[in-house]
């Protein structure tokens, strides 16, 4: 345990030296009356603050006051933030976090020397699509406001970068708009852009005044990133009476995890249960959810089936699923009827589906096909060869390059990890489709790793450049450049 | 509360219905049954979790106790319980395309509208091999554009390769394996695959899998098991679907049960409350009762399905179906009535009334009735309507002239294909060519054989032998002679083929013609020449007193063979000196001889791995003996079974 201990300890200190001065912010001002801060304490205080946590682990295991600065956030969220105690005895941190942490005091020290940037400014940026610049105005002590914010929160979604939304919103955690429930539903929905749902999901957590739109855009981030049945969930245990506008999230989350039939249950519920009348995008969302599972003949069923006629919307969604599974003349043929019902939407330049080989299904003569009579059923010459080209070709590994005196088995096993393989190996799982690959290697190729290569070449479609100490192998297509002859 | 009822498989009634009815025999084919059916949302989204408890997924993020720290939120998510690799994956959500991987799915529907499927599909496996794995809609694509155009062999090995990769499969995949299966005239693969999807998917099938299944099994005259799939279908809870009713229908007009297709008909009523909006049941039905002769009741079935104020919902095919019904049964005024309708109501895109069907079917019926003229000229309407002919079509229509010696109409049709760039297939030839012979024109049925073989078709033995036949009785032996030296390299023949025409040049006194066709018998090494072929040949040198000459040309190729193999052989030997000399080089001289041994193995074994088509390695799953005889009908239309 002491062990232990002392390990938590440097950890401790270690996040006290990086500095991270919010970390001590977020402890109640009494606190930083009371004399030393040393890791002991600290612990022991970091617990007493996470008491409403009914933490169930000791003190002495929750020492930390944070593993990891995203911890930040709730805490800034349920504590008062005093911009004026800062700690007397962390001097030499405070110094370096000032433009930071003061943006609120900004005549301390270097912000003097650098005239902190206005609004005006990160707007501009943020016009100009330049978002990261816009965000590293923060770091110089730009103090956003309200629409500011959600600007800047906007430009992270369109980034999609995790880092940056993290960034901002430790700022915006600093700021006095924290608790502003729209613009934490802008959070929501910018860490789900950013495929972090957890983080998401945590901001919703600790957000004060919840509302219906809150659930909403929880829902939607869990949808959009496939987590359709948490969505529905949380609709189960929102508490809130749903209008219109939860149906429709509900209808997407359905959709996301393919609940086809809970759908239904849905739509069901939400007229006789809550009595929403549908309207429109209602019906759009149940066509998303049979159109997205794949139960195409279903979601076509379904339209002609609505209770009034249906418009360019859903055709159009029609066609995006034709498009998504696959099928071309589902898609040619909703894309003529959203042309036909609104002209506007013609796509000009499109390719000509080519025309199908068996028209099977509305032929009306299928059975009179006597095709067989014809056509070959003893094979032709060049066929059997194909055939026979077929089979056999497979790799058996070649243990004659493995001088150890092991038995086969372990033999074959030791030639896996030859590192040229290896090294191919990496180089396929991080590059794009028909990337060629150049491998250097100090050794000479042995011979099964060149017939494995010679073969992969083949497979992955890609050309494998190998060096080793004597010449460059060019694999492709099945072949070496070197003619096995090295 | 319309939509629910009136249109879709909601399941709400089904519901309440199956609990009202009594429990059905659990069918044959499903061992583990999972019901999808549920009374409450709480029920479904139960069932839902159970679901991913079974599979073992991460439970959801919140089923956590809300009071909990983040941090013991965080630790477990870490913990995750150890999946169980055998565990059938769910497929990806359409979530999943997006970024990299739409890019990709577009990049593909893109070669895909330009027809270049081997592309598609060698770069879907390429991609793979890459930072960026297709989805499965991408598959689902290529799959979709292959089983289109009647590839299903690649469709098939496609399908091992990405069962390989780990890519699982989702419910479109499925059909369209189902279908392939079936397109391969392999029902019994494609019930198999049913059962298995069955069993191990976490999936629950879809209506259009039932289509394709009882669909497929009614055309391969299984009808048993079509219902066993019907029956299937309610079990897990699906509304009767009035399609899958019209194929089992079908399948009872054809046994010629008309009882059957009436009891079917009363079962669907029953099922759907009393009444069948969907018209596609009604002209099987119509079938049904003109089986049973009961003239009256069919016409009244029609009255209902088509008449003023019939609510029946009359789709393309509905129409067809009912078209084929009149016309069968001598009712052909009363179908060109309902023709002129339907060409009347028909306004593309928004109702869709006629298709090349409803033409075949009218084409048939001018052609029964005799008025050709007739049909030729309902047959060219097609294009006023954007149909557009398909080669099934035009063989039909000419089958029919020219079974009524109408070989010029025929020809006509034939050189119109050209222009309307729809290719003939063998059968086009192999009926043309056929009536040529039957009128007496050998030189233009022999013509036709030669197209056909220069187009890249594949006629097979019979064709041949019966070009051969015609042309060796009108006494065109040079002709004859020389399309055997066409199709000699070409066809595999088997020993009739052979003795056919040795026989006629022997008859004619032409033994050196003879020699050399053995002589290229010999030299081919697929062809083994069978101690029946010697005899036959021996017994034809015989009439002239040569017999001799046979054994000495195979003495000859003896010697030749064995001349070349000790060529080979020296070949070999010099290549293993070289080698030892390199190898001599680099390795002590005390086991020279040994270790130049294995050099010179190694080097025939690399040998054998550069003659060796490596470009199927990946395909050498479980589908290489499908592969290789589904290719041969993968591209005709017709599904009748062999």
């Amino acid at each position: 345990m002491s062990s232990l201990m002392a390990i938590r300890c440097v950890q401790t200190k270690k996040i006290l030296t990086i500095g991270s001065l919010l970390h001590l912010r977020s402890f109640p001002p009494h606190l930083y009356a009371s004399n030393s801060i040393s890791s002991r304490s600290l612990s022991t205080s970091a617990s007493t603050t996470n008491d409403y946590r009914q933490n169930p682990h000791s003190v002495s295991s929750y020492q930390r006051p944070n593993p990891s600065p995203r911890f930040d956030s709730q805490r800034f969220q349920n504590q008062r933030y005093s911009p004026n105690h800062i700690n007397p005895q962390t001097p030499q941190q405070q110094g370096g976090y000032n433009n930071q942490v003061n943006y609120q005091n900004q005549n301390i020290q270097q912000s003097k020397e650098i005239a902190s940037p206005t609004i005006e400014e990160i707007v501009r940026l943020c016009k100009l699509r330049r978002y990261k610049d816009a965000i590293d105005l923060l770091d110089q002590g730009a103090t956003p406001d309200k629409d500011c914010f959600s600007l800047l929160f906007e430009s992270c979604a369109n980034l999609k970068s995790l880092e940056h939304s993290k960034k901002v919103h430790d700022h915006f955690l600093r700021s006095i708009f924290r608790s502003d429930p729209k613009l934490n539903n802008v959070v929501i929905s910018m860490f789900g852009e950013c495929n972090s749902v957890t983080d998401a999901k945590r901001v919703f957590d600790h957000m004060p005044g919840k509302d219906l739109d809150s659930c909403h855009v929880m829902m939607r981030v869990y949808s959009d990133n496939g987590m359709g049945d948490e969505a529905l969930q949380l609709f189960e245990e929102m508490g809130l009476k749903p209008n219109g506008e939860t149906f429709v999230a509900v209808f997407s989350a359905c959709a996301s995890v393919g609940a086809v039939k809970e759908a239904f249950l849905h739509f069901d519920s939400m007229r006789n249960e809550f009595g929403i009348t549908p309207r429109k995008e209602h019906y759009l969302g149940v066509l998303d959810v049979i159109g997205k599972c794949g139960h195409l003949v279903e979601a076509e069923q379904y339209i002609r089936g609505l209770p009034f006629e249906a418009t360019g919307e859903f055709w159009e969604a029609m066609r995006s699923y034709g498009v998504i599974h696959g099928d071309i003349d589902l898609e040619d043929y909703a894309e003529e009827m959203m042309v036909e019902l609104d002209p506007s939407k013609a796509v000009t330049n499109k390719i000509p589906t080519p025309p199908p080989r068996s028209y099977r299904e509305k032929s009306m003569v299928a059975s009179k096909s006597r095709i067989l009579e014809f056509r070959n059923q003893t094979i032709y010459k060049d066929e059997a060869k194909e055939m026979a080209a077929k089979k056999g070709a497979v790799y058996i590994p070649d243990t004659r390059c493995v001088l150890h005196d092991i038995d086969e088995e372990a033999k074959e096993q030791a030639l896996l990890y030859h590192s040229e393989r290896l090294a191919i190996a990496y180089g396929i799982i991080c590059t794009p489709p028909r990337k060629s690959l150049t491998i250097i290697k100090n050794l000479r190729v042995c011979n099964d790793c060149h017939n494995f290569i010679k073969i992969m070449s083949k497979i992955i479609g890609r050309t494998l450049i190998v060096r080793d100490n004597k010449r460059f192998h060019h694999f492709s297509d099945g072949k070496c450049s070197c003619g096995d002859y090295w | 509360m319309s939509i629910t009822k009136a249109a879709f498989l909601i399941h709400l009634q089904t519901l309440t219905r199956s609990l009202r009815r009594p429990l059905l025999p659990p069918p044959p084919f499903s061992s583990s049954l999972r019901h999808f059916s549920f009374a409450t949302q709480e029920e479904a989204a139960a069932e839902r979790r159970k679901r991913k408890r079974r599979l073992r997924m991460e439970p959801p993020l919140n089923s956590f106790n809300n009071n909990r720290s983040p941090q013991q939120q965080q630790q477990q998510q870490i913990s995750r319980p150890i999946q169980n690799p055998n565990i059938p994956k769910l497929p990806e959500s359409v979530s999943s395309l997006a970024g990299k991987r739409l890019d990709l799915h577009n990049h593909i529907l893109k070669l895909i509208r330009e027809n270049d499927l081997e592309e598609a599909a060698l770069y879907t496996r390429h991609s793979v091999y890459s930072n960026c794995r297709p989805t499965i809609f991408t598959v689902n694509a290529v799959l979709a554009a292959q089983l289109r155009q009647g590839k299903c062999g690649p469709l098939l090995r496609l399908h091992g390769f990405i069962n390989q990769a780990g890519i699982a499969a989702n419910i479109v995949t499925y059909n369209l394996i189902f279908q392939a299966y079936f397109d391969v005239r392999k029902p019994d693969l494609a019930l198999e695959h049913y059962k298995l999807f069955l069993d191990n998917a976490p999936l629950s099938p879809s209506v259009a899998t039932f289509r394709i299944l009882v669909k497929g099994l009614v055309d391969y005259e299984n009808l048993e098991k079509a219902f066993e799939v019907k029956e299937d279908m309610f079990v897990r809870g699906f509304v009767a679907d009035p399609v899958v009713y019209g194929y089992l229908m079908m399948g009872f007009v054809k046994k010629g049960d008309g009882d059957g297709v009436v009891r079917l008909y009363e079962e669907l009523k029953e099922k759907l409350g009393g009444f069948v909006e969907d018209g596609v049941v009604y002209g099987q039905l119509m079938k049904g009762c003109f089986l049973k002769g009961m003239e009256g009741e069919a016409m009244e079935f029609y009255e209902e399905a088509v008449g003023e104020e019939s609510k029946v919902r009359m789709s393309a095919m509905a129409f067809n179906y009912v078209l084929e019904a009149l016309c069968e049964n001598g009712k052909f005024d009363e179908a060109l009535k309902l023709f002129d309708r339907m060409k009347k109501e028909h306004s593309p895109p928004k109702r869709l009334v006629l298709n090349l069907g409803s033409f075949n079917v009218i084409v048939n019926g001018y052609c029964g009735e005799g008025r050709f003229v007739e049909a030729v000229e309902v047959f060219w309407q097609m294009g006023e309507f954007r149909c557009s002919p398909d080669t099934l079509s035009f063989n039909n229509l000419m089958n029919q002239l020219c079974e009524n010696g109408l070989l010029a109409e025929a020809e006509k049709l034939y050189g119109e294909m050209d222009e309307k760039k729809v290719k003939p297939d063998e059968y086009t030839y192999g009926l043309l060519m056929d009536t040529c012979f039957k009128e007496g024109k050998i030189d233009e049925g022999a013509a036709y054989y030669k197209t056909m073989v220069e187009s890249g078709l594949r006629p097979n033995l019979a064709v041949y032998n019966r070009l051969q036949d015609q042309l060796v009785k009108a006494g065109k032996l040079d002709d004859a002679k020389s399309f055997f030296d066409m199709m000699v390299s070409k066809l595999e023949m088997d020993d009739e083929a052979y003795k056919f025409i040795m026989r006629a040049l022997s008859e004619a006194g032409r033994l050196d013609d003879v020699l050399k066709i053995v002589d290229g018998m010999l030299d081919d090494e697929s062809v083994k020449v069978s101690e029946d072929v010697q005899e036959f040949v021996k017994g034809e040198l015989r009439k002239e007193g040569r017999e001799d000459d046979l054994q000495k040309l195979m003495d000859e190729k003896e010697r030749l063979k064995a001349e070349a193999k000790a060529k080979e052989l020296e070949a070999a030997e010099a290549k293993k000196r070289s080698t030892n000399i390199t190898i001599a080089s680099l390795i002590p001289s005390k086991q020279e001889d040994e270790k130049g041994e294995k050099v010179k193995m190694l080097w025939d074994n690399n040998g054998v791995a550069e003659e060796i088509d490596v470009a199927d390695v990946v395909a050498q799953g479980e589908e290489a003996g499908v592969v290789a005889q589904g290719e041969a009908p993968g591209g005709s239309n017709g599904l009748a079974p062999p």
